[in-house]
């Protein structure tokens, strides 16, 4: 269904048929830190579909120029679903992709923790991306959802 | 809460959240409220009573000791 009233959806309208549960729309997105908290940042997109239990997210961030706040240490993103529980600390089988496109390029991993709704997010060789002020931070997230 | 409720799904392991709302362009909107969390004044009714419901003492605590143990793994890799 796409949300859209009186729309088509995904619906094949064949009696008998399993149906594809089929979902997209936006979603409320938000960005912390391990210690301290962000004083700006704007949600450029936070948006999500969602096939079954398999969920494809993108959010884009942007600190403020000064929005930095008392922010410190490790940057968690929220998702639009919770992640399947796997064990251990980390969500591992799951790793998401993006970029600070602003300042550095860095590329960035997302990691999720396990049962819960965030992502972690670190450079491509495990090291702090920020928090640092008009820091610009997309994320492509695929997981199974819990 | 400018949205309409449409439906809640609550996890299967600590009990979040996961609310989707229609929103006035017809889209869909999701929220997902960690277990435990504080409620907005203007919430939804029917978020307000599942969590009446569903956030008991005994989840609450499970969920802040489930937080506390990864935690302390983490800190430990």
């Amino acid at each position: 269904m796409s949300g859209l009233i009186n729309s088509a959806g995904s619906r094949s309208g064949v009696i008998g048929t399993t149906e594809i549960d089929y979902e997209e729309g936006s979603y409320t997105a938000t960005m912390t830190s391990a210690s301290g908290s962000f004083s700006s940042f704007s949600v450029n997109v936070g948006r999500y579909i969602v096939i079954g239990k398999l969920v494809w997210a993108r959010v884009e961030f942007t600190v403020g120029a000064s929005g930095i706040g008392t922010a410190s240490g490790d940057i968690y993103f929220n998702l639009p679903f919770a992640v399947k529980s796997q064990g251990g600390s980390y969500g591992v089988d799951f790793v998401a992709t993006g970029s600070e496109r602003y300042a550095t390029g860095t590329l960035l991993q997302g990691i999720y923790l396990t049962a819960t709704t965030l992502v972690r997010i670190k450079s491509y060789a495990n090291a702090n991306v920020g928090p640092a002020n008009s820091y610009n931070y997309v994320l492509n997230m695929t997981y199974e959802r819990s | 809460m400018g949205n309409i409720f449409n439906k809640i799904e609550v996890t299967p392991d600590h009990k979040h959240f996961q609310i989707r709302e229609l929103k006035d362009d017809g889209l869909w909107h999701r929220r997902l409220l960690l277990c435990g969390a504080t409620l907005a004044e203007d919430e939804h009714q029917e978020v307000k009573d599942k969590a009446e419901e569903v956030w008991t003492d005994e989840v609450k605590s499970a969920w802040a000791t489930f937080q506390a143990e990864q935690e302390a793994q983490r800190s430990n890799t």
